[in-house]
Formats: structure tokens, sequence, C-alpha cells
């Protein structure tokens, strides 16, 4: 539904386009083009696009779109001189004396009252943006073993394809591990939505989104998952993440069976290791 | 006797009309429908993924899972289901168990399943009724009640609500604020198996707990119909169904809205005065509310997996020397006796305790060892940036002060410094308490030197925004120790002793802009003027 702003909003350019070529109206310059152009590509960003985009995200595109605008209008200097030629007339010809003593007092009003509302906004703290998936050490001290993250591998995965049957019960053992341990949080569909989660900040991840347990290794989720948010980097905010260091609960094989239900359950697969020769 | 013309075709019309009521009454009486059995395969396949952890494989309600939820997970086998569109006592709908599914029972184990299609649910719920007879049995299916639409909401109808609530002796279970909190409350039990677990009242303050829904509909259908299985009966036949809508309306009003309205940060009010905190609640009156989420302690080993307490209720005021911390929450009722601390081992009948993991939870015997408690958290230093201590008593780097009231002994004030759960110790304090218990709520106030010359630990600064949270222990649910609920970190922040005007800004930025207007125009007539 919402795309079809896109074909509306380019229609009503090309409406536009139509008229000023058949009336050769004197508005329609260079410069109404560009603010034209601008506006139809901030509807767009704004409206066209779902799930709705993050209004940083927008006004970075909004930025490369005006960069873009300007170069267009100064690249060549028939088209600057016919952009800001109203512009000029409009400060200079005696004519335009009243508008333009309105736009001098208006811009001033404007600009006092978004002071006024700026300081009567909600008190907020501000938010800490974590990194989700930092770097993971090289390697670390299970139980007073120590391993290599790198050379790490779920030593069930192979079962997989070797032993589908033995591979469904280290599945059916991780389910068991799963529910008895991380439905509070990654509640039971595995999309972070336990009874739990509604009071922990940050949120547990969801294993069912593409970008959490899809996007990483075996080793890497082994890591997360023994030593939980102490052993997050500053970066990631381990002083308030909830989740736990399951190596205190779980034995080795109940974490590796866990993380093989986790990928289970949802279809994802975990992301291959990459290969040093 | 001769029948005449007109009164044969009466006798037709009467047969019509018979025939008509007749076939009327089999559309919509209830006909038992099991589905085939490739339904109920395909349902069974769907529990045993998504159900059979916690409803057992077998529906009895003892999937491993179980142990951990309060309410437990529904036994199948007992064919009570708290909610129906049909009289108390009765099986549920298809579309009752259907529409549980889909939207779960909020506030407990039960999850909503909201992604199933409409074939699924169709087949989970055949399959669910193979669990219990009853289900085969025409007599035991049954129509459901037709339910109208709610009439608008009054005030007026509302405070008739207020008389019928205590007239109908709703508040023996759900107290005299609706707080869960009436005198019977204690001792209510669940029915659904031969294990009898203690259920408590709904808090009436809180209607997005409950197990239907927010909607005043979901209110009149569920004392209407009555939640089979606990204490909770059915209103049906004792309050006539203009009453049950003044009751709705009452209940309605006992909360804000449909959900709850969590807070990030606490803002704290300046006062000239001097902060005598004997004077209760009552001085905190113009300073707004920050409502915080309760969860349960799962993180380090003392799990506590269903807490009793779900959300804080923050308020503070601070003057030139000191900050004070109005701390309220509802608990059914106050638990004196014993005593509580933060530090003290997780006892050997705990869930948790791993030499106890398979026997049934000491929560059902409730000696009275533990007594409620509560703590305020800050950080005992302030680092810079965002970096704080773990939110959780801090860490071995990083600490905490723990501010801590046992309300079995109100008078002494503890504080801990944390470097972990485990690695608590006890420091000498200056705090200030008062406490109070009435009505279902328990009120706590904390008072703390601001600390503004830059001793040990944290300085309460205006305009600046200070980490601290929140824990709640509940005795009668054998909270203890780090078995308790806990909060995340939020902010608290002193709002400005001498209320700045904006005038001063508007004015400099206002002048400025036209400042800058006029240099333009100036500067552009000055080259232009000629063309
Ligand atoms: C007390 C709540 C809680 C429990 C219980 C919990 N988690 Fe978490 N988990 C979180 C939170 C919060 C995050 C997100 C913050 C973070 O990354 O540390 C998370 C993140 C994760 C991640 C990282 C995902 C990613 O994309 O980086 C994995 C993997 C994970 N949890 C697995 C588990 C497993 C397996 C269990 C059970 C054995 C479990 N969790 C139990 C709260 C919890
Ligand atoms: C994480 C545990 C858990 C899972 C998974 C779960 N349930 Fe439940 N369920 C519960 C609990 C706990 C209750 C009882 C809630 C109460 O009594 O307030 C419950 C209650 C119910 C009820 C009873 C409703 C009533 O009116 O009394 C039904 C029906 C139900 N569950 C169906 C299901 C189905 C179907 C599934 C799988 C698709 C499922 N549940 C998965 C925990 C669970
Ligand atoms: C004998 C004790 C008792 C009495 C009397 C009682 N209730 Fe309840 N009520 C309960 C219990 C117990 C529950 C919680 C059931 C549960 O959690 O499943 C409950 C739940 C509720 C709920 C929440 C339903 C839901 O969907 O979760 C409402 C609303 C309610 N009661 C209103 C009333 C009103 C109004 C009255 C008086 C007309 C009343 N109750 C009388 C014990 C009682």
């Amino acid at each position: 539904m919402n795309y079809l702003i896109i074909p509306l909003v380019f229609f009503v350019l090309f409406i536009f386009y139509l008229i000023s070529r058949s009336k050769r109206l004197s508005f329609t310059n260079p410069l109404f083009w560009v603010v034209a152009w601008w506006i139809a590509f901030y509807v767009i960003l704004k409206n066209a696009i779902l799930p709705p985009l993050p209004s940083s995200i927008i006004q970075m595109f909004m930025a490369i779109i005006t960069i873009a605008l300007f170069f267009y209008i100064t690249a060549d200097t028939q088209r600057l001189k016919e952009a800001i030629h109203p512009v000029i007339q409009f400060l200079v010809n005696r004519k335009f004396k009243l508008p333009l003593g309105l736009v001098i007092i208006i811009i001033p009003v404007l600009v006092a009252g978004k002071v006024y509302f700026g300081s009567q906004v909600k008190i907020v703290a501000p938010v800490f943006g974590r990194s989700i998936h930092p770097a993971p050490p090289t390697k670390i001290n299970y139980q007073g073993k120590q391993l290599i993250l790198n050379e790490l591998e779920n030593p069930y995965r192979h079962l997989e394809t070797e032993s589908p049957l033995d591979f469904q019960k280290h599945v059916e053992a991780g389910r068991k591990v799963y529910y008895n341990n991380c439905v509070f949080c990654h509640g039971d569909t595995l999309e972070g939505k336990g009874i739990f989660a509604h009071g922990l900040n940050p949120i547990p991840a969801n294993f069912a989104d593409v970008g959490t347990i899809a996007q990483l290794q075996e080793s890497y989720v082994f890591w997360r998952v023994a030593k939980g948010a102490p052993d997050l980097p500053d970066e990631s905010g381990p002083w308030s993440s909830a989740m736990p260091a399951w190596e205190k609960f779980l034995t080795e094989e109940e974490i590796w069976d866990v993380i093989l239900f986790i990928y289970d359950f949802t279809g994802h697969n975990p992301r291959a290791r990459v290969e040093h020769h | 006797m001769q029948f005449s013309k007109k009164s044969r075709s009466l006798q037709g019309s009467f047969l019509l009309i018979i025939i008509g009521v007749f076939t009327i009454c089999n559309l919509y009486s209830a006909e038992v429908n099991l589905g085939t059995e490739v339904e109920q395969a395909s349902g069974k396949k769907l529990y045993v993924n998504y159900c059979a952890h916690c409803h057992g494989i077998d529906g009895d309600g003892k999937g491993s899972a179980s142990l951990y939820f309060h309410p437990k997970p529904r036994d199948f086998t007992s064919g009570k289901y708290k909610l129906r569109s049909t009289e108390s006592g009765e099986l549920p709908t298809d579309d009752d168990i259907k529409q549980v599914i889909k939207k779960g029972m909020p506030y407990s184990g039960m999850p909503a399943f909201p992604g199933f299609t409409e074939e699924e649910y169709q087949n989970l719920t055949y399959y669910l009724k193979t669990f219990n007879e009853d289900f085969t049995d025409p007599d035991f299916v049954v129509d459901p009640l037709v339910f109208s639409k709610a009439p608008p909401y009054s005030e007026e109808s509302a405070l008739k609500g207020k008389e019928l609530y205590s007239l109908n002796e709703c508040n023996g279970c759900h107290g005299d604020s609706g707080r869960g909190s009436g005198v019977s409350a204690p001792t209510l039990e669940d029915g659904f198996g031969e294990t009898k677990y203690h259920i408590r009242p709904a808090d009436l303050t809180k209607r997005w707990t409950f197990r239907r829904g927010a909607t005043r509909e979901d209110m009149y259908r569920a004392f209407t119909t009555g939640l089979n299985g606990t204490p909770m009966p059915s209103y049906k036949d004792s309050i006539t169904p203009e009453d049950r809508w003044h009751l709705v309306n009452y209940i309605y009003s006992l909360s804000e809205k449909d959900e709850p309205n969590y807070s990030t940060t606490i803002i704290a009010e300046y006062t000239e005065k001097e902060i005598d905190i004997s004077q209760g609640k009552s001085l905190f009156e113009n300073s707004e509310a920050a409502l915080f989420p309760l969860v349960g302690q799962v993180i380090e080993p003392g799990r506590e997996f269903f807490p009793s307490a779900n959300a804080i209720e923050v308020r503070s005021i601070y003057n030139q020397e000191t900050i004070a911390f109005l701390l309220t929450w509802n608990d059914m009722k106050a638990d004196t006796k014993g005593s509580n601390a933060p530090d003290i081992l997780v006892d050997k009948f705990h869930l948790d305790n791993p030499k106890n993991k398979q026997k049934t939870l000491v929560v059902e015997e409730r000696d009275k060892r533990y007594s409620d408690a509560v703590a305020l958290q800050v950080p005992s230093k302030m680092t810079s940036g965002f970096k704080k201590p773990y939110f959780l008593f801090g860490d071995k780097k990083n600490s905490v002060n723990v501010t801590f009231l046992d309300l079995a002994n109100k008078n002494e004030v503890k504080q801990y410094t944390g470097y972990g759960y485990d690695r608590l110790t006890s420091v000498d304090n200056h705090v200030l308490a008062f406490s109070n218990y009435e009505d279902g709520e328990w009120s706590v106030i904390f008072k703390y030197n601001r600390n503004l010359d830059g001793e040990e630990g944290v300085s309460f600064i205006e305009e600046s925004f200070i980490p601290l949270s929140f824990y709640v222990w509940d005795g009668f649910n054998n909270e203890h120790g780090i078995a308790s609920s806990i909060t995340a970190w939020y902010s608290l922040y002193l709002k400005a002793s001498v209320k700045k005007s904006p005038i001063v800004p508007m004015l400099t930025y206002g002048l400025l802009a036209l400042l800058l207007e006029l240099i333009i125009v100036f500067l552009i007539r000055k080259k232009f003027s000629a063309t």
C-alpha cells in the first residue's frame, strides 16, 4: 500500500512538468525544480518505506540528496543564475517590500519558538548505542580449560549428516535445556519475548531474526552462552545486559545441545567458519 | 369437528414454526466435533514442538519446564479451563481454546502464539480435546453464552460499581482497593489437580495482568463465567447484567490504561522545606511517579522464577542537603515475621538448588522464615560516560551501593557495597527510612544525604542523570537472598532547583537570526541594487 506513494509522487511531478511546459509559467525555474525534487524524496523516504526508517537514516539520505542537488545547480553557471535570480529579485526589488518584511519578522519568531519548545521537552536519559556483535576474544577459559575460539567447533554438528537420529537426540536435549533456562527471556518461539523481557534493557536477542545467530559462527555463540554479559567489551555495555554466564549452570555438552536446538528450531544455519591456510 | 379452511392454514403455519424453531435450535446447539484423525495428528505435531515441554507430552501439565512457572501449565486431563464463554463448571468451546492459544494469558507462563494459521489453531484444539473424555460426550458439549457489547463508560456507573464491589464481597479476596490483598487472599488454592497450589486474586489496579485481557468485555466475561479451577466465582446468577457492567466500569476505573505506563527516568522535584519523612506519602504529592517493571532474578544461581511483585513505583524530592525516595509496590500481605537480607544464602529448599531440582517447591510450604524487603541501588561512585557497575549487585571492578530495608526490622537501614552478588559487604550508613503497609500497598521512604562535598559515594547533583535500580523481596513467596525481583538500570534526574526562564535564550537566538537576515539583505542589495 505504502509503495504506491512512489508512483504518486512522480505523477504529481510529471503534472507540474506538463503545466510548466504548456503555460511557460515563470515560477517553474531550476530553483523550483530543485525544491520540488527535494520535497519529493523526503515524502518518499518518510512514507513509502515499511518499516519506517529511523529519522537519523532519513537525515543522512536527505543530506546526500541536498548535496547532489546543490551540485546540480552550481555545476552550470547559467542554471545557477536562473536559480538565484528570483531570490535576488525578492530581496532587492521594491515591489516585494511587504512580503520581505514579513519574512524578516517571521524567521526570528520561528527560531525563538523552536528554542522555547526545545526547553519544554520531556527529560529522558541519553540512550547508549551498544555494539551487538563485538569482536570475540581469541581464547576463553572454560572451567579451567583453554578454548581457542577459532578452532572451536560444535562436537555434535557432524552428526547432522552422519547420524541424524543421534543428532535429533542432542536437539531434544537442547530443547529441554532451552525451556528450563532460556525461555524466560528469549521466549517460547525464540523471538525474544519471554515473560521477563519487558523488564530488561537491552532486550533479549531474537533468534528468529536474521540479525542474530544466523550471522554468527557456533564458536561465537558458545562464547556468548558460556560467558554471558560479563565477558562483553565496554562497547557492548556489559553492565546492563541480563544474559547470564551459563558456565555456572550448564555442562559443556548442554551448551552445545542448546545451540543445536536454537538453530534447529529457527531453521537458521550457523555461519561457516573461515578456513585459514 | 370440521376444520375451516382458515384454521387449517393456521395449523399449517404452526407446524412450520415448530419445524423452524427446531432447525434453528439444531443450527445453534453445539455438536461433538473432535476432528479427523489426520487433523488430530497434525495438532499433535504442533503440540509436541510448541507445548509439550510445559503442558507435558501426556497433557497432564507436567512438562519439564512446568517446575518454573506459577500458576502451573494447565493439566488438560482435568477438563477445567479458566477462560470460557460457557457457564461455570462447563467445558470451553473450540473458539475459547483457540483464543487462548492466539492471545496467551498475560503475566502467566502461557505465551501468545499469534502466528499459526486458522487451521493450525483448530488442529491444536482438536488435539487438546483428546486429553479429556468429557469432550466426546454430547451431554457436556454446550452452547456458549451470548455476550453483548459494553455499554458506554461513565463515572456514575463506576461509582455504583464501587458499592457493588463491597456489597458482593469482592474485597474479601481482591482487597478494599482492589490490590489483591483481601483477608482470604493468602488462603486461596487452585483446583486443577491433586496438588493444590496457592493462587493470588488478580490485582485489579493493573488490568494488563488479567488472564483474559484488559478490555471491559473481557472483564465482564470473567465474572459472568467465573474462572474454572480457581476460587474466582461466576456471578451470572447472583448479579444482574446491568450491575455486572457497573462493576466492570469500577474495575476499569482502577487502572489508567490498558498497558502499563512504564517509565525510564525518575524526576526529583526541588523543595525549600525540610524533608520530614515521618509525614509519609503526602510529602511526595507534587512529584511525578515513575513506574518500573520488576522481573525475576534468573541470572545468577539462586534464581527466582515467579516473583510476586511485578512493578514498583518511585517518586523523589530533594532540598539543599538531602534527597528522599518514595518506593511503593503492591503486596498481597505484609510479611513482617522472620528476616531477610540480600546476602543470605539461597536456602537448601529453594528450587534452584541443584540438589533440589526435582523436589516440590517450598513456596508451597510457606514457612514464615522470610520477611518482605526492598532495596535501592546506585553506583558506589559515578563513572564516566555510560559505564556503570553490573546491574545485579555490581562487578569485580565497579561496585554498587545497596540500601536495604528488612520490613520486619523497620528501624534498621542496612547498606551494602556490592562487587557482585556473592561479594556483598555491610557498611555504615546514615540513611533514614520510613515504612508503612496499608490496604495491599507497601510504601517505603529512604532519605539520603546528597553528599555534595564529594566524599565517598555518589553525589546527587542537580541536572545530571544518576543510574539507579531496585530489588523487592516477598516473604510469602519465600524470596530471600538473591532470589528476588529486580529492575534494570534506570535514571534519576534532579530537576533544577531554580527554574530557568526560557526568555533569555529565546531573545538571544531570535535577535541573532534577525541580525543575520538584515546583514544578508543589506549585502545583497548593495551588490545587486543596480540591476
Ligand atoms: C535473564 C534473561 C536471559 C536469559 C535467561 C537468557 N538470555 Fe540470552 N540474552 C539475554 C539478553 C538481554 C541478550 C542481549 C544482550 C546481549 O547480547 O548480551 C541475550 C543474548 C543472547 C545471545 C547473543 C545473540 C547475538 O546475536 O549476539 C545468545 C546466543 C543467547 N542470548 C543465548 C541464550 C541461551 C542459549 C540461553 C539459555 C541457556 C539464554 N540466552 C538465556 C538475556 C537472557
Ligand atoms: C512456557 C510454558 C507454556 C507453553 C510453551 C505453553 N503453555 Fe499453555 N499454559 C501455560 C501456563 C502456565 C498456563 C496456565 C496459566 C494460568 O492458569 O493462568 C497455560 C494455560 C493454557 C491453557 C488453558 C487456558 C484456560 O482457559 O485455562 C491452554 C488451552 C493452553 N495453555 C494451551 C497451550 C497450547 C496449545 C500451547 C502450545 C501451542 C501452549 N499452551 C504452550 C504455559 C505454557
Ligand atoms: C473467593 C475469592 C474471590 C472473590 C470473592 C472474587 N474473586 Fe475475582 N478473582 C479471584 C482469583 C483467585 C482470581 C485470579 C484467577 C487467576 O489468576 O486465574 C480472580 C480474578 C479476577 C479478575 C481477573 C480475571 C482475569 O481475566 O484474569 C477480575 C476482573 C475479578 N477477579 C473481579 C472480581 C469481582 C468484580 C468480584 C466480585 C464481584 C470478584 N472478583 C470476586 C478470587 C475472587
